[in-house]
């Protein structure tokens, strides 16, 4: 992975240093919150329900072990034991004290951490697949292009007060598993009949209350303009983005309003100017990061390699567990293994300060010391060799995280909602334990299935692209629910069908297992939850979701 | 007028002109407040409404707005607001010597686009002051983006918007200051950075 040199070193210990003198102007009344609050939330820091919540960066979702332990020790030492992994592969911490969050901070900076441009209406945490580098459809390697973006886009002085926050994505592999065309600008990597490494660029896709795919304004920009086109898009939207409306501040709402033409026109019209400039990138600047994405020391295949038939004749767990929870590697002797946050109980993507640290002892155990973080909110452990599954297995179970539910129904993307979130609706962590009682004495049978919940419009937890869908709503101050069917955020990208009028927390458990019978009932051989969605159309859904109402 | 904050050729800030005013603190925030944490009062804080808008009298201030500067007012110098085009002057800048460029709001980053323009694409090399919203902690993103003289908000601390220019040691990208961007100068920049650590 990325390793500071002293320059991102020096970089962030002076973002440690303003941040903390920004806090101290701001207590001893020199700074007021008017003033405060851009600069606080530049630094990932919201005021919540009941304590500010500071969100911490975790770049394109990769850490180290000893990042993970300082993530612990922080939840530890500053927190409530424990923290909340985000949709965006970051980490939130939900009861800092404001006068410690400089404290914080000098501790991330220790181990080349910080949370910069985790908020505010600037470029956010670049995100990339968390398969990266390791995946059998992998065509480019995106993290070396997400890292030199990261680099750019850091503290960059023209583009920290845009008219809202921009998100930017990387998918290198043919199944898109970083959701990009749901964000404000995506690169598709590939390469050229030459091999060279070109992008796509997408932008104006997003969720929230105006749910867009992104659109293709550039095909085949070789590499090296990156920054520069990257720079022209955000310079058309920085002056021409709306600022009236913060409904209608999204880079999406002006690409519709202009066109897609006419806004890659005026990209255009800046690139032109910015193109072979300095902000050109260098050959030499791409191999010195590519050198910190290189494979680590894996074993041939036959060292690595296993025949785990026996045990998993002999253990069910363990075969649901490979079944669910461990997919292919690139090479043949290694797996990739999902280490599960979603536990029937705790929220979904909640770690105590134990699991996180059981977490990174099983990275230096069986992963070379590495980890990611998924936008589903697990943990992944990229480079395991299949000779250790079994060990890590045991290992993963004893610490807590071996539940074998990846992709199946309670593996519940939801965001933090209405327990802790000042913009919810709805109560989303409540709502989510009930759906996984209902279903997962079925989820086996029932297979791929991803439910995405979300508190309120803003959608952080993704509901447009659930296959099944939860908004929380407000009526009269109550807390009600629609649901969606048919979204999916892969190479396929669609949007969900909202299937009817909203109904209250206890109605929607009931309603999705309606919408599995039908499932069951209808599907053909082979096919997922979302294959017959499409096939059936939504309109079959909502007969099944209101039968009150199709009866009448 | 309020303070006028100038770089001099090395990049350096100094005060040009105007008068120092005190610096407006209001009551500190007690972090014991609410069960030991700072936030009692940044939770409760609801943003007022803005009211009824009011056109700023920009001849006053010194300055021609630019769309009377472009049909030929030139007794006072240009001043762009957020919703202007800097590229209209585009071969109209022989022998001008100063452009304002106002933020309405410090949080409304147009200025800073406009800026970058005028000195990247046009290649605008005289005086190029921000004026309206500007504050200390802003300061560093203007000068980035080409502004070299910043006429601060009132209630503003002169002696702690002085120290803002030097925030960051070092940068990673290119903007309008003449530094290029980090990877065009890697060796060097961590041979200091080592240094200042």
């Amino acid at each position: 992975m990325y390793r500071y040199d002293a320059v991102d070193q020096r970089i962030v210990n002076e973002r440690v240093a303003q941040f903390r003198d920004q806090t101290a102007r701001f207590l001893a009344g020199r700074l007021s919150e008017d003033e405060f609050k851009p600069l606080r939330l530049q630094n990932g820091l919201y005021i919540q329900r009941h304590a500010p919540m500071l969100r911490v960066a975790i770049p394109y979702g990769m850490l180290s072990s000893k990042q993970l332990r300082m993530l612990a020790h922080i939840a530890r030492e500053y927190d409530r034991n424990y923290a909340h992994f985000t949709t965006r592969q970051n980490l939130q911490y939900n009861w800092p004290a404001l006068d410690r969050v400089p404290d914080i901070l000098a501790d991330l900076a220790t181990v080349e951490m910080h949370a910069i441009q985790t908020s505010g209406n600037c470029i956010r945490n670049v995100t990339t697949d968390h398969f990266a580098g390791v995946a059998a459809d992998e065509i480019v390697d995106p993290r070396p292009y997400a890292e030199m973006m990261r680099q750019w886009s850091t503290l960059h002085p023209e583009f920290a007060y845009l008219p809202r926050k921009f998100k930017v994505a990387f998918n290198g592999a043919k199944d898109d598993r970083a959701a990009s065309a749901v964000h404000d600008l995506a690169f598709d990597v590939y390469k050229g009949a030459d091999g060279e490494v070109l992008l796509r660029v997408k932008v104006g896709g997003g969720q929230g209350r105006t749910p867009r795919i992104a659109v293709t304004i550039k095909e085949d920009l070789p590499w090296r303009h990156m920054l520069t086109y990257t720079e022209a898009i955000l310079r058309a939207y920085n002056r021409y983005g709306r600022r009236d409306n913060l409904y209608k501040a999204r880079i999406k709402i002006l690409v519709e309003a202009l066109g897609a033409e006419k806004f890659a026109e005026e990209a255009e019209s800046d690139f032109v100017h910015l193109i072979d400039g300095p902000a050109t990138l260098t050959e030499e600047e791409r191999t010195r990061i590519t050198a910190c994405f290189v494979d680590p020391e894996y074993l041939s295949d036959s060292e690595a390699k296993a025949d785990l038939a026996p045990l998993r004749a002999a253990n069910r767990r363990f075969d649901a567990w490979l079944r669910r929870n461990v997919v292919a590697h690139k090479r043949a002797g290694y797996a990739s293994v999902t280490l599960s946050l979603k536990r029937t109980g705790p929220a979904p993507g909640d770690a105590t300060d134990a699991e996180i640290d059981a977490a990174a002892d099983l990275a230096d155990r069986f992963s070379f010391g590495e980890a990611r973080i998924s936008h589903h909110q697990n943990i992944i452990l990229a480079d395991v060799a299949r000779k250790d599954l079994f060990d890590l297995w045991q290992a993963a179970d004893d610490a807590g995280l071996a539940q074998p539910n990846i992709g199946l129904a309670t593996d519940i993307i939801a965001c933090p909602g209405g327990d802790f979130c000042s913009l919810a609706n709805a109560k989303s962590i409540p709502l989510s334990l009930a759906i996984q009682n209902e279903l997962e004495a079925r989820q086996e049978e029932i297979g791929e299935l991803a439910i995405k919940i979300s508190g309120c419009i803003n959608a952080c937890g993704h509901h447009h692209v659930g296959h099944i869908g939860v908004i929380g709503v407000d009526k009269h101050g109550e807390e009600w629910f629609q649901v969606l069917v048919g979204g999916r955020s892969d190479a396929n990208v669609t949007l969900g069908e909202i299937l009817g009028k909203a109904v209250k927390a206890e109605e929607v458990p009931p309603l999705i297992a309606r919408l599995v019978d039908l499932y069951l009932a209808e599907r053909r051989e082979g096919e997922r939850f979302i294959d017959t969605a499409a096939r059936l159309g939504a309109d079959r859904f909502k007969a099944v979701a209101y039968p009150d109402k199709a009866a009448a | 007028m309020s303070v006028l904050i100038k770089l001099d050729a090395a990049r350096k800030p100094f005060v040009a002109g105007g008068e120092a005013q005190s610096a407006a603190v209001s009551a500190p925030v007690d972090v014991n407040v609410d069960g030991g944490r700072g936030d009692a009062r940044l939770a409760t804080y609801v943003k007022k409404p803005t009211g009824e808008k009011v056109e700023k009298d920009w001849r006053a201030a010194g300055y021609t707005p630019l769309k009377d500067w472009l049909a030929g007012d030139h007794a006072l110098p240009p001043v762009l607001v957020a919703t202007d085009d800097p590229l209209l002057l585009e071969g109209n800048l022989d022998g001008v010597r100063l452009i304002a460029v106002d933020f309405a709001k410090f949080s409304d980053g147009r200025g800073l686009s406009s800026a970058a323009l005028l000195r990247k694409r046009l290649g605008y090399a005289g005086e190029l002051r921000a004026v309206g919203d500007v504050a200390r902690d802003q300061l560093f993103q203007m000068a980035r983006c080409g502004f070299d003289a910043f006429e601060l908000r009132d209630g503003q601390d002169v002696d702690d918007a002085l120290k803002a220019f030097s925030d960051y040691g070092e940068v990673y990208q290119d903007a309008a200051d003449g530094r290029a961007p980090i990877f065009r100068r890697r060796g060097e920049a961590n041979a200091a950075a080592e240094n200042a650590s």
